[in-house]
């Protein structure tokens, strides 16, 4: 049974029908990309799977379980932690603090707040610093080590690296290669770097005007000049 | 440890001006009940903060429960001749029951919405209290009970009600900062910064609200029967809203995002107009004029003057 799975999604905002029929799987422990060009539906597709839109007709299972319809608080509770986009961290919390608030709720396994630390270990000097006098990397770690220290089932990040310094865009995904390489949680990721993406995942979902058009491993898609071209814009 | 050392140094700091203070006021021609009086708007801002500054709602309703815990106090000492002993912790008890119905009922509702339903259920209390005649004696108030003893100390005298008051003030100021900095108190910050992050997190943001409410709430029945006592008098403009808006007055004035914010609005309110009052029946007005400039100048308040950007 795959860990997280979306059967027929049709999502709407007001009368505007965005996502036509997307199903997908994601497996334990499995890192999947979605890639796309803006306005294909990628947000959309996380905003389903989090319960801000309920899907109409479709479903989302989640352990085989129907979680279509519930809050994203719900959703959250079941071992999903989803990391938007944009400004991502409470700022005037601490950076400690605002790993101890998505620690609490979280559920408990193999990370600690001790392993995140190491891993995230540029966080370390900046416990005790406000979210919001952070830079936008510093930030967006903070936004990953809440993720994570939540031991999630399934990890979702949407643009983590958009908007930052390429130096930092390394060190993130230098961070998620980690997450991945500990196996604990599925990652679903959602980013514009295609290359970097796709290095480091297993297999790779294109959306293009709301239906996924393509769905493989990386290295297929490498062979598929007309998806690239017409859907990625490489 | 649920408190820092620098918590217990502020928190020591201002008991021990409070625990002075009725040796000055005095001096500076005011009086002791002026300082009792300083200390019960304070655990009634303080508490109300929870739910403002802390959590990021707005409400004009928290005079309900201040009021309803004030006529409870006395109802309780006068028909049924309870000890302050127990009159006190069941009005307390009211108010807080009466917060978790009415959240309840209303928690669900966004922004403006919440604010106008606190008004009107506020505003059912007033009228009830301003109505039946019977129980409450209406318009003119409830009058006829006491403050005596608690558990065999004296409260009667000005001085020994102030110190009474004195142990309550100090058992707010640390049970606020307690909750603050706990998770709880974390979770509720995150909650007023971002309600849909929160809920990413898994966090049932309702809920929180809610407990942040009711706890408030609590606050705010505390202050109220210990005001009725200070009174000895307890009055239907004690619930109206305009009295919710007074705690809404003090933390912005004081500066809500500060710990001690509130209780210095509180104390700059209950002062000045204690002041003005003597020269002019309307106090209201230059009162007025003074939150009037800190809305558009000093957002944050008096303490948010003097808060250094350390990001700290």
């Amino acid at each position: 049974m795959p860990l997280l799975r979306l059967e027929g999604v049709n999502s709407f905002y007001g009368r505007s029908h965005i996502l036509f029929d997307v199903s997908l799987d994601i497996d334990k422990g499995e890192t999947v990309a979605i890639l796309g060009r803006n306005g294909s539906g990628r947000t959309t597709t996380l905003k389903t799977i989090m319960g801000l839109i309920t899907p109409n007709p479709g479903r989302v299972l989640l352990d085989g379980e129907d979680i279509s319809g519930l809050n994203p608080y719900q959703v959250a509770k079941k071992g999903v932690s989803y990391v938007p986009e944009e400004r991502r961290v409470f700022t005037t919390l601490t950076v400690g603090d605002n790993l101890e608030v998505a620690g609490k709720v979280g559920r408990k396994g193999h990370w600690t707040r001790e392993r995140v630390l190491k891993t995230f270990h540029m966080l370390v000097p900046l416990l005790n610093r406000k979210g919001g006098h952070l830079s936008g990397g510093e930030q967006q770690m903070v936004a990953i080590a809440r993720g994570i220290i939540q031991n999630p089932a399934l990890l979702i990040l949407d643009e983590p690296t958009e908007g930052l310094a390429p130096g930092i865009v390394k060190d993130a995904f230098s961070v998620i290669r980690t997450i991945k390489a500990q196996g604990d949680a599925a990652i679903l990721l959602v980013e514009q770097d295609v290359k970097a993406t796709l290095s480091l995942s297993d297999r790779v979902y294109v959306l293009g005007g709301g239906r996924i058009v393509f769905h493989g491993t990386p290295g297929e898609l490498e062979a598929r000049a007309d998806i690239k071209k017409e859907h990625m814009g490489v | 440890m649920i408190w820092s050392k620098k918590d217990i140094l502020r928190i020591g700091a201002v008991a021990a001006l409070f625990a002075v203070l009725p040796l000055l006021l005095p001096k500076i021609g005011s009086s002791i009940p002026v300082g009792t009086e300083i200390m019960v708007w304070g655990i009634f801002a303080m508490g109300f903060n929870i739910l403002l500054g802390g959590t990021g709602i707005l409400s004009f309703g928290h005079a309900a429960f201040f009021g309803l815990a004030g006529y409870a106090t006395g109802l309780l000492i006068l028909k049924d001749r309870l000890p302050l002993v127990l009159a006190i912790p069941a009005a307390v008890l009211g108010a807080f029951l009466a917060a978790a119905l009415i959240g309840a009922l209303i928690i669900r509702k966004r922004g403006i919405y919440f604010a106008m339903l606190t008004i009107a259920f506020g505003q059912m209390f007033y009228f009830i209290a301003s109505q039946w005649n019977s129980l409450t004696g209406g318009l003119d108030g409830l009058t006829g009970f006491k403050r005596t003893v608690f558990l065999g100390f004296d409260i009667t005298p000005e001085v020994n009600f102030y110190y009474f008051v004195f142990g309550f003030f100090l058992l707010t100021l640390l049970f606020v900062k307690a909750l603050m900095n706990s998770s709880i108190g974390k979770t509720l910050v995150a909650i007023r910064e971002n309600v849909h992050r929160a809920e990413f997190l898994g966090i049932d943001v309702k809920k929180y609200q809610h407990f942040a409410f009711v706890v408030s709430a609590t606050f705010s029945g505390l202050a109220g029967a210990l005001y009725a006592l200070l009174l000895n008098f307890a009055f239907p403009e004690l619930l109206h809203w305009k009295t919710s808006g007074d705690a809404v007055l003090m933390s912005v004035i004081g500066g809500m995002r500060a710990f001690f914010g509130p209780l210095v609005g509180a104390g700059i309110f209950v002062f000045l107009r204690d002041i003005i009052s003597t020269y002019t029946p309307h106090w209201a007005l230059p009162l007025g004029a003074i939150f009037v400039i800190f809305v558009l100048f000093f957002q944050k308040g008096v303490l948010g003057i003097f808060e250094r950007g350390n990001g700290k």
